[in-house]
Formats: C-alpha cells, structure tokens, sequence
C-alpha cells in the first residue's frame, strides 16, 4: 500500500497544497521552518486522525483543534485529503477535517462506505506510533529509562492491550484470593469453632468428637459410629427425636452465652480497629497524593542505584542535576514514600482485623439466630436486622480507594446496637430459668445438633476447597499468560536484536560496528537496552555514545522494531531524523533505506540538508522530490519546485476567497520571479535592496521589467542565426515592449494594493474580495509571462541575444 | 505487507492458551470459557475472568 497524493488545506502552516507521489519514495527538502514537517504531520493526520506531537509530556495538553489547524483557520476548513492505492485494490481517497478527526470519510469511490481492511489495518498501525518517527521519538527510543521504553515497544507492537489483559488476570488471581478464600477460610473456621463447643473442653479433634458421640451414643443404646461422617443420629428411634425449646439445648445455649459474654468486648475490639483506621487515613490524609507517592516508590528505590551511571542527570527525564543534590532529593523522597507505605501495611492490617472481627461477630449471630427463629421469632428478627446492618456497614468500609474512607458512622449503634445485646441478654435470662432437659432428651438433642453443625462444617469445607481451586486456576491462568508473555517477548526482542545489530553495522561500517553488539531485554519494569562500548562492556547508550551515535541507533532500532512488529505498516514517516549524524553515515543510510527498507515500505522523509538529499536521490529509489523555500504565516510553505505553475494555486485561494492567501502568493511568486528574471537578464539591482524584501520587491520587479525593455528597445532584431530557434520580428518586440508598458503602468499601486491585501489585519483590506483580487493577479501574471515563455518552459535569458528556449528575441 | 512481520499479541495469546489447555490442573471448560471472553474482548476485566472460573468450578463441584 502507498500514498498516492495528498491535499492539505490548513494545516500545521500550509494553508493550500497539494502533491502527486505515486509510488515513489519522496525526500522532502527545505529550510527549517519552511513546512516539511507539516507535510509529515499531514499524512499522519490523514492515516491517525492526530498529530503525535501536539500529544504527550510537555505540550501541556494544547487544545489539538487550535494548534492542528492554520493560524486563524476554523478546524471546519482545516483538513486532509488523501489518496491511498493498493496494488490489486484500486485507490481510495479519505479526507479527514480537524473538527472530526475520529470521522474520516471516504471521498472515492463513492460506491463504498466503510474504509477497506487494508487501508483500517495500516491506520491502526500508524495510530500505534508504528510508522512515524521523528527526532523526539527516536530519542526517546534510545534514552528512555527501562519502563518508559516498554510502553513504547508496547506501543510499537499494538501490544498494549495485552498489558491489561496481563492486569486483569493478576488482579483475578490476586483480589480473589484476598478477598473470596479468605472469607472462606474465616467461615469454615467459625463453623469449626461452634461444631466443638458443642463438647466439653478438651475436645478438640474429629477422633475426640467421635469418641465422646459414641459415648452418648451408647447411653441411648445405639450402635458407635466410624467417623463423623456417618449420621450421628443414625439408629436413633424417631420417636424419641423429639424437640425441645431451642434455648433448652445445650450447644445453642452455649453459642448465646459466648455472645453474650464477649459482646462488649468484641464491640470493644471492633471500635478499636475502626479507630486505628480512622487514624490511618487522617495519616494518609495529611501527605499530599499518598497513591501517587507509593506508585513512585518502586521508581525511586530503581532509580537511585543508577544515579552513578548517569552522572550528574536525572536516570528518568534525562535533566541536568547536580549529583549530591538529586541523590538527597530522591532519598527524601524515598523516606517519605517509605513511611506511606508502612502507613499502608497498618491500614491493611487494620482493615483485614476489623473485616475479621465482623464475619465472626455476624457469623455467630446468624447460626444463633438460625438455631431459635422457630421458638423465638421476634428475637430472630431483631438478631436479622442487625446481622443485615453490620453487613451493609462493612461493605461501606470496604468500598472505594484507600483514602475514600466511609463518612463518619456510628459503628457503635449500627454494628454493636445495645439493643441487641439486652436482647441477648433477655434470651440468656430466659435459658437459665428453663428447666433442664432429661439426660436422655438432652443426649439426642446434642447429637442432633452435632448432626447440624458438622454438616454445615462439611459444606463450608467444601466451599472453601472450591474456592481455593478457583484460586488455584487463577494463579495458573495469570502465570500461563506471564509465561507465554515473556517467551513470546524474548525470542521477538532477540529478533529486534539481531536486525537492530544487521542495520546498526549497514550504518556504521568500521571498526567499532564490526563486533557491535546490543542487550535488548524484558525487565521486571520495562525493556532494558544497551549497547557494547568497544570492549568496556554494555553500558545505557546516554552514558557513552555521542549524540550522532544515538541517532542513527534510533533509527537502527526503529526499522529493526518496524520489521518484526510491523505487520501492518507500509508507510514510514521518518522527519529530520538525521540531524547529528555526519555525512559519512548519512550515506550508508541513504544506501541502507534505498536496498532492504524501501524495498518494504514507501518512505516519506524530511531534510534540510542538500548533500543527504543528494545522497538519497544518487540511489535512484527517492526520485520524488518536494522542495520547499521558505515559510510565511500568509502563504504557508512555498513550493520551489512546482512554481512553474504557482498561477493555479493564487486560483484556488481566489476561487475560495482567501484574500489574504491569495495576495500573499501572489507577491511570493512575483518576489520569485522576479529575482530569477534579473539574475537572467543580468539587471542591476543593489545588494543592500535584495536584502531587505519588502522594500525590494518592488525595485527587483521594476528592475526586471526596466531591464528587459530597454534590451528590447536598444537591440536589434535578428535575421538569421546558426542556432534553430524562432526570432522575433520588428512587429513582435513592438508588441512585447507595449506588453511592458501596460504592466509597468499603475505598478505603484498594484504592488500597494498587494501588499495592504496580505495584510489580513489592514481594515481597507478586509473590503477586497477574491474577485477583485483577479485584477492584480492578471497585472503580475501578465508580467510573468513576459519574463517567463510558457511554449518552452523556459526562462527568458541575456547572453548573445536575448532569447528563451524557443524564440530568439533581439541581440543587445 | 511487510513480509515476516509479527503479530505478537496473537502470538502471546495462542501460547497462552496452549499453555493453558495444556495444563491438566485447570478444567478444560475454563480454557474454553476464557478463549469466549477473549472473542468477545471481555479478558480485560477481571470481575468476568473470575466469574467464569468461580461457574466452571462450581460446575466441576456440584457434579463431583
């Protein structure tokens, strides 16, 4: 797939332009400031819908409507059109506007209405950051500490979604465990606790238990039983399963009398827990952040050990510090994120304590209120709404961030309500003033009990078993997703290796490059990259290479990465990337992106330096060349070489009624035409007015027009000549020197006239419409064409005659 | 296209579930249920990861 041609309108500086490239490979050349980088820009807009570098760190969240458009263009009127071919597909045009950047709509054909796979794919690539690199980018390639440079490769590889899919499995795995197994487990132990103090003390294994249940067993002249497991009260006639008063039984009575006697301490504890977390996160409170500082503890206790390597920078931003200075700033802030942290720990453990104290408390209550709902109805509902409250206020407790604590509540009354507790208490009275049961009623009584409780001690291991397998399958989903990670990561970083050392050495064809060698590595936080330094071992490339260095291993790297990851990507969008690498390099580079990378991709690369544009263009695979001069607010960039025409696009601002564009055009190619028309006719013109141009652009157009008059006036026509071109007769320089005249009349206030209308903020000039504009354009493209002969395409000369291409005017 | 190019998020995930699947300590059912989830760009959210395998095991559970 290739870009075939791009239309810009408002954009980054161009206000109009528009360039066929076919399939080639194009070198975009130009000063700086002249706009290169807002073609870059454009094409990446046409295939992302934004423009990477109004995103990110420093560009302080710019409003992307008001820097992507024009200076003073409406996002409305500021867009891309783009044609993309794929060979087998045919073409397909998308415009895109900076209103709605997330809406590209299909120009042609206009028979379909969705944007096929092959361009969707290349435009998801590219919005990934797959095919655009330009000099920030690849420095941060090369620089970026470990965990920034993972995201990057992340992001090159579209594999951020495999970050979180990482994510939720490890919080699966983990908040199940903390959360569901240990519920569990607290709920199995409960039901271990109430199953015993059925016995007397002492009793406190399954054999023990069975032991004393057969003893009653035997007292009721029943068979023993093996094993819990059997039914303890099996054998026993049904006659004499009889019921009693629930607060008659000894087990429930034993369960009421525990929560009576701990009740005010349990309250007690459960106040204290609650108070420890209140003071915790007014702890939490009083540091500013606290989550976004424990999130950089990690970072800082990574960092500090690196502070020699990068002596006297920051290891992260790469800012200059002094080094005792940052390594005191850093411990500070170590200490400080330490003792958040352990601030954490207690809130941790507080939390886990009072959660604990509750699920017991509740739990009791529950199986109390299970055991005497028949015989004392109202008493159960009193215990249910409690159990309920104390529910919803540990969900509240629980819920939200660290610092999002529950408002103030009044645990006291809602968890632990005296209420409850004189209801309790009435149920205690009431059980010690019951008459006791007969020894035989209270035997089936207690083994019909134990029956209960080791039945819902049986169902509560079993929910605890599941619930560990659960968590068993998650730890196991979450550790098959990290190991297949990582393997898949290693053998592609070993891939990346390889190709980053193949192109590194294509670049560096010396010594040094001979036995190069790179470590690109998975880390705990990140990717790790460095690079052999002659034989002193791998070092992070800030630390010992040079600026040019670090260039050409960006791009190394970045083509490496583009080949193994890249899928997707056909275009590559490299702007200035070679700015610190000498001439040499910039050589093998050009070679290196004429044989095996343009062979891939088209590439679209911006330079301001001549001799690399030459190098490229000496491969014969960059034949496509736009060059541009220079840049003004007005105009945008000015094209150098498509002004053989630059008439259609002064049309296109007229016809659109952008006065300002229009006139600023106007007077650029008149500017332009008019030192390249003194330069041929060798027309004096002084140094000190070609500097200054504003004033000299009327004196360059004067003298142009003044100079090819008086050589039409003072020379002669010619007859004959050895040369084949046609010449000119007496008639013919008559009718050219009344050509001049008309242009030359009025000249003054055409040329003010132009200059007020580039002038947007002139009032007078706000009344001039596009229509009247095309009295001025038709002045100066009349003179345009006196200097310039459209037959042949060639400018008119002075040499022996004065002559274009095609027609020998008169010798001087 | 690029030729040789890598898709490595289909890579991670084929060898993920492979691994899975090969893995005689979690049920086949939960490899199943996790490949749906994946088709349906639901393995990003834990809540659902952990809903299925709390069904699939409770499944497994109830049948044993």
């Amino acid at each position: 797939m290739y870009i075939q041609k791009i239309e810009v309108k408002n954009i980054r500086g161009i206000t109009y332009w528009e360039e066929e490239f076919g399939e080639q490979n194009v070198r975009i050349l130009g000063p700086n400031g002249s706009g290169k980088s807002s073609v870059i820009q454009s094409v990446e807009f046409a295939l992302t819908g934004d423009i990477s570098r109004l995103r990110g760190s420093g560009t302080q969240d710019i409003p992307f409507s008001q820097y992507a458009s024009h200076v003073g263009a409406e996002p409305e009127d500021a867009w891309v059109a783009a044609t993309f071919a794929n060979n087998g597909s045919g073409n397909i045009e998308i415009k895109r506007w900076v209103s709605e950047p997330d809406n590209p709509t299909i120009v042609s054909p206009e028979d379909i209405d969705t944007i096929p796979d092959w361009l969707q794919k290349q435009m998801d690539a590219a919005k990934l950051g797959h095919s655009i690199l330009d000099r920030d980018r690849l420095l941060r390639f090369v620089t970026a500490p470990e965990g920034e440079r993972g995201d990057r490769i992340d992001e090159l590889f579209g594999i951020e979604y495999i970050d979180k899919k990482r994510k939720s499995l490890k919080h699966a795995a983990r908040s199940y465990k903390k959360e569901t197994v240990q519920t569990k487990s607290k709920e199995k132990e409960q039901a271990d606790k109430r199953f015993f103090e059925l016995f007397p003390a002492g009793i406190s294994t399954r054999s023990k238990a069975v032991e004393y249940i057969n003893g009653r067993r035997e007292e009721q002249g029943v068979h023993p039983i093996e094993s819990l497991d059997d039914e303890i009260t099996g054998e026993i006639a049904i006659s004499n399963k009889i019921s009693i008063d629930a607060l008659q039984s000894e087990g429930t009575v034993t369960l009421l009398n525990r929560i009576a006697d701990e009740f005010r301490d349990t309250r007690q504890q459960g106040i204290h827990q609650f108070d420890r977390i209140n003071d915790l996160v007014s702890s939490l409170d009083d540091a500013e952040t606290p989550e976004k500082t424990l999130n950089t503890l990690d970072l800082i206790e990574r960092g500090i050990p690196l502070l020699d390597e990068y002596d006297g920078e920051c290891p992260l931003c790469l800012a200059d510090w002094d080094n005792d200075e940052i390594r005191e700033h850093l411990q500070e802030r170590r200490g400080h994120a330490s003792r958040l942290q352990s601030l954490k720990d207690d809130l941790d453990s507080a939390y886990k304590g009072l959660n604990e104290i509750l699920i017991e408390y509740t739990d009791d209550l529950a199986q109390l209120r299970s055991e005497i709902e028949d015989d004392y109805p109202a008493a159960s509902r009193e215990i249910g709404t409690t159990i309920e409250s104390a529910n919803s206020w540990k969900d509240e407790l629980n819920e939200g961030s660290m610092t999002n604590f529950p408002p103030e509540s009044d645990m006291e009354q809602t968890v632990f309500p005296d209420t409850l507790l004189e209801e309790v208490q009435r149920l205690v009275q009431i059980a010690d003033e019951k008459p006791e049961v007969r020894s035989s009623v209270g035997n089936i009584e207690l083994l019909a009990k134990a029956d209960d409780r080791y039945d819902e001690l049986k169902k509560r291991e079993i929910d605890l078993e599941e619930a560990e397998a659960v968590r068993d399958a998650l730890d196991g989903i979450k550790q098959h997703f990290l190991n297949a990670r990582s393997r898949v990561l290693n053998e592609a970083f070993d891939e990346i290796c390889e190709k980053f050392e193949e192109y590194y050495q294509e670049i560096h064809r010396d010594e040094e490059a001979a036995d190069f060698s790179a470590l690109l590595e998975p880390t705990d936080t990140g990717v790790k990259f460095e690079l052999k330094f002659y034989d002193q071992g791998h070092h992070h490339p800030g630390a010992v290479h040079s600026e040019g260095h670090r260039d050409s291993m960006g791009l190394a790297l970045f083509l490496a990465m583009s080949d193994v990851g890249g899928d997707d990507i056909d275009i590559l969008l490299l702007d200035d990337v070679m700015m610190s690498i000498d001439s040499g390099h910039r050589s093998n580079i050009a070679n290196l992106l004429a044989k095996s990378v343009s062979d891939r991709y088209q590439i679209l690369l911006t330079t301001h330096d001549k001799t690399w544009d030459r190098h490229l263009h000496l491969t014969q695979e960059f034949n496509k060349q736009v060059r541009f001069s220079k840049c003004s607010l007005e105009g945008g960039p000015l094209p150098v070489a498509n002004l053989s025409d630059p008439w259609a696009r002064i049309d296109y601002h007229i016809e659109h009624d952008d006065v300002t564009a229009a006139a600023a055009w106007i007077r650029k190619t008149v500017e332009w035409y008019s030192r390249r028309a003194c330069a041929n006719l060798k027309a004096r013109v002084p140094y000190h007015e070609l500097e200054d141009e504003n004033l000299g652009l009327g004196r360059l157009y004067q003298s142009a027009l003044q100079q090819y008059e008086s050589l039409l006036e003072n020379g002669s026509v010619v007859e004959e000549t050895e040369y084949g071109q046609d010449l000119y007769s007496d008639d013919d320089v008559q009718d050219e020197l009344d050509a001049i005249q008309e242009v030359k009349e009025e000249k003054d206030r055409h040329l003010k006239l132009l200059h007020k209308n580039v002038h947007y903020n002139d009032p007078e000039a706000a009344f001039y419409t596009g229509e009247e504009l095309k009295n001025e354009r038709d002045v100066f493209n009349q003179a345009f064409n006196l200097l310039y002969c459209s037959d042949c395409n060639s400018w008119v000369k002075r040499g022996d005659y004065v002559y274009c291409d095609c027609t020998i005017r008169v010798k001087p | 296209m690029v030729d040789g190019g890598r898709d490595l998020e289909k890579e991670i995930m084929d060898s993920f579930f492979e691994e899975v699947r090969r893995d005689d300590s979690i049920p086949d059912d939960v490899a199943a249920e996790l490949e749906r989830l994946e088709n349906q760009d639901d393995l990003t959210d834990s809540s659902k990861v952990t809903e299925i395998a709390e069904e699939v095991l409770s499944n497994v559970y109830s049948e044993d």
